[in-house]
């Protein structure tokens, strides 16, 4: 159990407090309500490009990280489809640097010419690291322009391509900035040994006079659903053939979210799983397996795969997932399996609720997708689906035509 | 109106912590260390037994035990055992090292009776069944075979070789004939001398002591598996000569890049000293090699250095991943930092954020009980105590300048260096 208190500033700025006496290190954690799906379709990449800038200074602060790094703390950040998020841990005595770091960036960023030339080198080499120079590196990207069409989860946060990267001037990043970055658009949580009444101060003293936005906040188009089964197959330099099986489920706050996860961890989480055991452990077909929900705020996807064991054709593979999900789709699973799962949702729950910073995430995501209280509901969530819940939503989400198939083969 | 351009006052003196673990012995000597922390119902339990990579005398040998173990006993099943721990959500981790292999629990305390029992079981009687050997070593190899394609795998595995050379337990590279060269009498052997009461210690953090003692007495403070301790191993290994090599890859866009030398060990008096240089160096984000190679330069999306200290060995290292085309002009700014570490005095100013860095850096390492068994465990490894910590944070608090001039110039000589390339140049 995460308590919290919760201000509103005049301009919109809403502020999570979590006080937790059993640390000397404090965290505080910054979400914007911008990601990668609220880019330009011609000019993807933007959201992360402009988390990078955002370490480069601002109007009073020269140097983000010395700053931060001389009132010894770290911090970091993560752009997703939905979000950009920043977050930083310092001792709590110096906890009203993290209040005057991250206003004056969201006041004043500096944004010369100069640092978003490197920025961008330094992004271009990431997407090499992480797309390029590595097996199996651009599977995602595949994978999400195959299964949406329409809405802007087609895109990684990365951006499509380098020349998305490369085109990005000034101007758009300074019309980002203003649309994005603002008060009314932003969730402050601060967790650490110090009151939520000091937070709202410190709150109201950095932040209170910046000004909201004035832009209407952008409407995104809807996937519509999908009617026919999808395939692609490529060819790659890797070792071993991989099959992807994605299928189209609902938005986060959607109550049929949880138990969609949970089928995810019944298909994936463990080695007493239905893939791991059957299609790894029994039939040998896989040297790896998994399972996952991709967990965003519109509507997401499932996704079951595994990395073959070579000679064993895709093929199979493909076939003896649909046999499971076949399975789930026919027969009522027993509650010895649910409970399973559901007592590994429990233990991860009293893992995250361990450290300061994770409950500072925790709280500003909960926010932002709707109300922080629901942090605090999760295991009753998971804790209510019934066996017959698996088996209704199994029968409406695991059909043909709701499914996009992916073969990544070795040339 | 708040004056922005006035900041907070910051302060770098923080009460300094102490573990406070307790420690007992069990019946048959086998020491637990609790670190207490009431408030939570998640419970961490870690066996480490001096029983890495370090003491094999076959490649894999350590790697295969340590991940077999849940793989059968005597009564159980491979399935049965997975059963168990996931029905009870437990996180297992079986993390064979260097120099210990740790087996751990994540449980929650109203599970513990029968996840350590299950435990108990594997950690006495497993049966290493063929079918399973045979099934973890396919898919090990394919795992093996996918990890070389990347150069940052590749440039970690060679880097440990040219460094200690192969005649050393550290230097030691698989080859693919390795994985048809382990056999059950191998892991049965290993097992049977490395896995025991006297040869392991138990870190239980979060959870109140004087209920789980008991637990733990009843299944591992028996004389049922007791061993030796004391192995003392050969190494008559010369370091190869620092030189330079490239491990061509024909279709990289960027290359991995390292560059280190065998460093003095933790035992050792200028011990934090170094470790000070080398956060200068390369340690955090603000730290030179950042600041040149990727913010000045953006050569790269990350550049680090570190110090790896092992019991038997320890050897520091600048690791990046850069763009091909960058790579020349990246390894002559590394070794011009190194340069100028030894030979041009830091200023006040850089050394001052870095104390306070450190210092914040020193108490986050503490943050959370999970983190302190992390820390216990490297005091339990290297044979030392808190004072191990006392005199860090006050190497921090009083080195200067010139120290670190002195440090750096009698450790970090760039013509001693190895360098690798993995990828093009």
């Amino acid at each position: 159990m995460v308590k919290y208190e919760k201000h509103i500033l005049n301009n919109g700025l809403k502020v999570l407090a979590h006080q937790d006496k059993s640390t000397p290190i404090a965290a505080f954690n910054i979400l914007y309500d911008v990601g990668a799906k609220h880019e330009d379709p011609e000019m993807t990449g933007m959201a992360h490009l402009f988390e990078h800038l955002m370490f480069e200074g601002s109007s009073n602060v020269k140097e983000f990280d010395t700053e931060l790094q001389n009132a010894g703390g770290e911090n970091n950040a993560f752009t997703s489809n939905d979000i950009t998020n920043y977050y930083m841990t310092l001792p709590v005595n110096n906890i009203e640097t993290a209040f005057y770091l991250e206003s004056d960036r969201m006041f004043h960023p500096l944004l010369s010419e100069e640092k978003l030339v490197t920025q961008k080198n330094v992004v271009i080499e990431e997407f090499k690291q992480s797309y390029l120079n590595q097996p199996y590196g651009d599977v995602l990207m595949l994978l999400r322009s195959l299964t949406y069409k329409v809405h802007p989860y087609q895109w990684p946060t990365i951006g499509k391509n380098i020349e998305h990267i490369e085109k990005i001037q000034m101007q758009h990043v300074i019309d980002f900035y203003n649309k994005f970055y603002k008060p009314d658009n932003a969730i402050i949580a601060v967790a650490g040994n110090i009151s939520p009444h000091d937070v709202f101060m410190l709150a109201e003293k950095w932040f209170g006079n910046i000004k909201p936005s004035v832009n209407a906040k952008s409407i995104l188009a809807v996937e519509p659903s999908q009617i026919e089964k999808r395939l692609l197959k490529v060819e790659r330099d890797v070792p071993f053939d991989e099959v992807y099986l994605a299928f189209h489920t609902v938005e986060r706050l959607n109550n049929s979210y949880y138990g969609i996860d949970l089928i995810s961890d019944i298909l994936g989480t463990g080695n007493s799983s239905r893939l791991y055991l059957e299609l790894l452990k029994e039939k040998k077909l896989f040297s790896q397996v998994n399972a996952w929900v991709s967990g965003c705020t519109d509507p997401g996807l499932i996704v079951l795969t595994g990395r073959l064991i070579k000679g064993v054709p895709v093929e199979n593979g493909e076939k003896e997932i649909l046999q499971l999900l076949n399975t789930l789709k026919n027969k009522t699973l027993d509650n010895r399996e649910l409970q399973k799962v559901k007592n590994q949702i429990e233990v991860s729950n009293a893992y995250a609720d361990i450290n300061a910073l994770s409950k500072a995430m925790n709280l500003a995501y909960y926010e932002y997708i709707g109300n922080a209280d629901l942090l605090n509901q999760q295991n009753e969530k998971y804790f209510a689906v019934t066996p017959e819940d698996i088996l209704k939503l199994s029968q409406e989400i695991f059909n043909d035509s709701n499914m996009s198939i992916l073969h990544y083969c070795s040339k | 109106m708040t004056n922005r351009s006035q900041k907070p006052l910051i302060s770098n003196q923080f009460e300094i912590i102490a573990l406070n673990s307790e420690k007992i012995k069990l019946s048959n000597g086998m020491p637990v260390y609790f670190l207490n922390e009431p408030d939570h119902d998640l419970i961490k339990i870690e066996f480490s037994f001096n029983a890495g990579t370090f003491y094999q005398n076959k490649k894999l040998t350590s790697v295969v035990t340590a991940n077999l173990l849940k793989e059968g006993t005597k009564r159980k099943t491979s399935k049965e055992i997975s059963e168990i721990f996931d029905y009870y959500g437990v996180y297992t981790s079986f993390d064979p090292q260097k120099d210990l292999a740790s087996i751990g629990v994540f449980v929650l305390e109203k599970h513990l009776e029968p996840v350590l029992s299950l435990l108990e079981e594997i950690l006495k009687e497993p049966s290493f069944p063929e079918s399973e050997l045979e099934i973890y070593l396919k898919n090990l190899i394919q795992q093996h075979i996918v990890s070389l394609e990347k150069v940052s795998n590749v440039a970690r595995m060679q880097f440990s070789k040219l460094l200690f050379g192969e005649n050393h337990p550290y230097g030691q590279t698989l080859i693919l004939s390795d994985f048809d060269n382990i056999y059950k009498d191998d892991i049965e052997q290993f097992h049977k001398k490395f896995y025991n009461a006297n040869n392991v210690f138990c870190i239980v953090a979060g959870s109140a002591s004087d209920r789980i003692a008991p637990i733990l007495e009843k299944h591992f403070g028996g004389n049922d598996w007791l061993g030796e301790n004391n192995f003392k191993k050969e190494i008559n290994s010369e370091f190869p000569i620092a030189d330079k090599h490239l491990f061509f890859k024909d279709n990289a866009v960027q290359s991995a890049v390292r560059v280190g030398k065998i460093f003095p060990g933790i035992n050792h008096p200028d011990y934090h000293k170094i470790m000070i240089a080398n956060v200068i160096l390369g340690g955090y984000f603000g730290s030179r090699l950042m600041k040149n190679i990727r913010q000045e330069k953006g050569y790269t999306y990350g550049i680090n250095s570190a110090i790896v200290s092992l019991v038997h060995g320890s050897y520091f290292f600048v690791t990046s991943q850069i763009g091909v085309e960058f790579v020349k002009n990246a390894i002559e700014e590394i070794y011009s930092e190194i340069s100028i570490l030894r030979t041009v005095s830091a200023d006040e100013e850089e050394i001052s954020v870095v104390k306070n860095y450190l210092s914040g850096a020193f108490l986050r390492s503490f943050d959370g009980v999970f983190a302190k068994s992390d820390r216990l465990k490297e005091l339990i490894a290297f044979n030392l105590d808190d004072s191990h910590f006392f005199n860090y944070i006050n190497t921090v608090n009083s080195i200067n300048a010139e120290e670190i001039m002195r440090v750096a110039d009698m450790y970090f000589n760039e013509k001693e260096m190895t360098e690798l390339v993995v990828g093009k140049l």
